[in-house]
């Protein structure tokens, strides 16, 4: 009788492989053509393009996994199918949703393949405790839970992976890894969903340093609570812009980044990605994102930035350089499209830059290329930077007008090209190791016009005289 | 259901039926500008099939005289009074409070090539040439493979893995990669089109491509004329398009 019960679900088991399982055959086609590039034809993480990445592509001989919903090493073929399908965020893993579904089922059948004697154990799917609703109690416990297992020693006291540990982090193949940084959700690897987020912390990250932790939280629900605090950290989704306004505001402006007026202004975000023309290239750049507020009064522009960086440097010449942050702008913009070459001028048309570097402080410099800045004599700009807890927050301050030829002049209403670039200098950026950003477009609002208010009456009112006009025609007629 | 027979009631059908279809039932959705051309040419054809003849007008018409003049209509008469000022006030509001938006940028996306370029003080012909590892039939598929090492270590970050142009640095950048995956890129150009775009990037574009967006390199830094050329091959080895052939051109 025993007997015939196991039979049955084994072949049951078999069954439900089956409806699942692809054609490894078929997917080692698809394989060569999209995934080897990086991930090797041997699948052992170890294409061309392999060492340019960070994080490295994966080496399937050794069957381990990062993001799985198993309490096992080895992972469900559903979990290989939704890395395959949705992509790492952060990384250089794209979704592959535009493959036919079929595809990448085939794909995770020869994916395991790569490491048969892996499969052995069949995957287990972990059983979260049940699910708590964020609150601010439960917030709370998350906090306290979040310093008892020790989170912030890598990600960092306020999540922004800055934690001590950081500097030391080795993946199981030897390769530097950078925590993740908890208030950029749409970075996590494995999926930003509470469950997601929950599971990776019952779970971990199989290969990194990111342990396990459904033992070592005082009682299973602990992990969301942890999940309420983690989704706590994060500002929110970014707000991308491609026209950076600048408000308008009645007398002086603070300096100071943490000064009231800076947090009733909505920030715009900036997607800095990384300079790959000129050499050195940086195809792994640190900053990703700026947010920027910008206002200006009768006399003055200034600039408030905010970003992420996990190492406050002001560099030791060697290896680690000064942190730094530019905003560039056409010397004269001319209001027509021509401008200057967005990386930093060329040889026939220079750029002016308002920058600032940690240890110089504000300053102001013309380029013609990545690599030929000349700082401008007579300091006209102004400025003050806060580092705390992995970000930087800078207030940068400037005349609107300027005598100088070299120097932007920002006049209301007028669309004035900008562009960014910016440096961790602790993690081996400078000259032009940097992140930045094309052409974007900077506009000072004009003061409020009353306009708004005084149109549509005139408009309803014409058209109600129309009408009037209009019925009382059709009247006289009949 | 004597108002199904009303002239002017079929009439408002078909004017909303069609501003229904052409707003929501075409995919992917049709320029303002083009809706707005397509509901005037109906209404103009309403309006002549209404016309027609003068009973099938005076039918059509009815509704709307009575509507102004009859005293039993005075309420509905009153609410179109009130409705359309405060309707077009509205309008005239979200008009005049509208935020200002970038300028738009128009750029040459196929800007005609030169004749001939420079590459590393080599003079190579643009017109007329065919990618010159296509005759070598044998090692045509080493030649795929080197160019397809050379894509992912130095294109694929903009270009992306599958060819789409959606590469992790593509959101960053405007004007976007371009996707080989698209027949309006790399299947509707010469081979040798493609060698002088990769070799000579963003700063060998002519002025109306604005040379000074584009975050494109100029790969004959980094790359030889052998690399570029495999890149090519493999480009549309990958996605399956034909180049355009220099034969059909003429």
């Amino acid at each position: 009788m025993i007997a015939v019960i196991v039979a049955v679900s084994v072949v049951a088991a078999a069954g439900t492989a089956a409806a699942q399982g692809g054609d490894a055959g078929a997917g080692k086609a698809v394989y060569d053509l999209k995934c080897a590039g990086c991930h090797g034809e041997k699948g052992d993480g170890k294409g061309p393009a392999a060492e340019l990445l960070e994080p490295r592509p994966r080496d399937f001989t050794t069957g381990v996994y990062k993001v799985r919903s198993t309490a096992t090493k080895v992972p469900t073929d559903q979990d290989l199918f939704r890395v395959i399908t949705e992509g790492m965020p952060g990384t250089s893993m794209p979704p592959w949703a535009v493959l036919p579904e079929k595809d990448r089922w085939n794909l995770v059948a020869y994916l395991k393949r790569f490491a048969p004697e892996k499969r052995e154990e069949a995957p287990k799917r972990v059983e979260l405790p049940r699910e708590v609703a964020s609150s601010a109690e439960s917030i709370k416990r998350g906090r306290e839970m979040y310093e008892a297992i020790e989170c912030n020693k890598c990600h960092g006291d306020q999540g922004r992976a800055d934690g001590p540990s950081r500097a030391e982090l080795k993946d199981d193949w030897g390769h530097p890894i950078r925590p993740a940084n908890l208030t950029k959700p749409w970075s996590f690897r494995g999926g930003a969903s509470r469950t997601d987020i929950a599971r990776r912390i019952a779970v971990g990250v199989l290969g990194t340093p990111m342990p396990s932790f459904i033992d070592s939280v005082e009682k299973p629900e602990d992990v969301w609570h942890l999940t309420n605090y983690i989704l706590s950290l994060s500002p929110g989704a970014p707000r991308y812009a491609t026209l950076v306004t600048v408000t308008s505001v009645a007398g002086a402006i603070p300096d100071d980044p943490d000064a009231a007026l800076w947090k009733r202004i909505a920030p715009s975000h900036i997607p800095l990605m990384g300079q790959v023309i000129v050499d050195p290239r940086n195809f792994n750049p640190s900053i990703d994102l700026v947010a920027v507020r910008a206002v200006y009064n009768d006399r003055e522009i200034a600039f408030h930035l905010t970003w992420d960086d996990p190492t406050e440097s002001t560099g030791d010449g060697t290896r680690a350089f000064p942190d730094a942050i530019s905003l560039q702008f056409p010397p004269r913009p001319s209001g027509g499209a021509e401008r200057p070459y967005f990386l930093m001028g060329d040889a026939s048309e220079g750029v002016y830059l308002l920058r600032w570097e940690s240890g110089k402080g504000v300053g102001e410099a013309t380029a013609h290329g990545p690599t030929k800045l000349a700082p401008l004599a007579g300091a006209e700009a102004t400025g003050r930077a806060v580092f705390a807890a992995g970000q930087y927050r800078l207030v940068m301050k400037r005349p609107l007008a300027s005598k100088d030829a070299a120097r932007t002049e920002f006049r209301p209403g007028v669309f004035t090209p900008v562009a960014f670039q910016a440096w961790d200098g602790g993690a081996g950026e400078a000259g032009p190791k940097m992140s930045l950003t094309s052409w974007y477009y900077l506009r000072l609002e004009e003061p409020e016009s009353s306009r708004r208010f005084v149109l549509p009456p005139v408009v309803a009112i014409l058209t109600l005289a129309a009408m009037l006009l209009v019925v009382r025609v059709a009247q006289m007629r009949s | 259901m004597s108002f199904l027979r009303s002239r002017f009631f079929q009439a408002v059908v078909v004017l909303v039926v069609s501003f229904v279809v052409l707003r929501w039932g075409i995919r992917p959705p049709a320029p303002w500008s083009v809706i707005q051309l397509y509901m005037f040419v109906v209404l103009m054809a309403v309006l002549i099939y209404v016309s027609a003849d003068s009973d099938s007008w005076r039918a059509f018409v009815r509704p709307i005289r009575s509507t102004l003049v009859d005293p039993d209509r005075r309420h509905v008469r009153g609410a179109f009074l009130v409705a359309l000022p405060l309707l077009l006030g509205y309008y005239a509001y979200t008009q005049a409070a509208a935020r200002p938006q970038a300028p738009p940028e128009l750029r040459a996306v196929h800007p005609a090539p030169p004749a001939s370029i420079r590459f590393r003080g080599k003079e190579i012909n643009i017109s007329g040439v065919d990618n010159p590892l296509r005759k070598d039939g044998a090692a045509l598929r080493k030649h795929v493979a080197a160019g397809a090492a050379t894509y992912v270590r130095n294109c694929m970050y903009c270009h992306g893995d599958n060819l789409d142009g959606k590469g992790h640095f593509a959101s960053g950048f405007n004007p976007p990669p371009a996707n080989f995956q698209d027949p309006g890129t790399i299947a509707m150009l010469q081979e040798a089109y493609l060698f002088w775009r990769i070799a000579k990037g963003a700063p060998g574009l002519p002025k109306e491509s604005t040379p000074w967006n584009s975050v494109m390199p100029a790969w004959e830094d980094r790359l030889t004329e052998e690399q570029i050329w495999q890149v090519i091959l493999y480009l549309y080895d990958a996605t399956g398009q034909q180049p355009r052939r220099w034969e059909t051109a003429h």
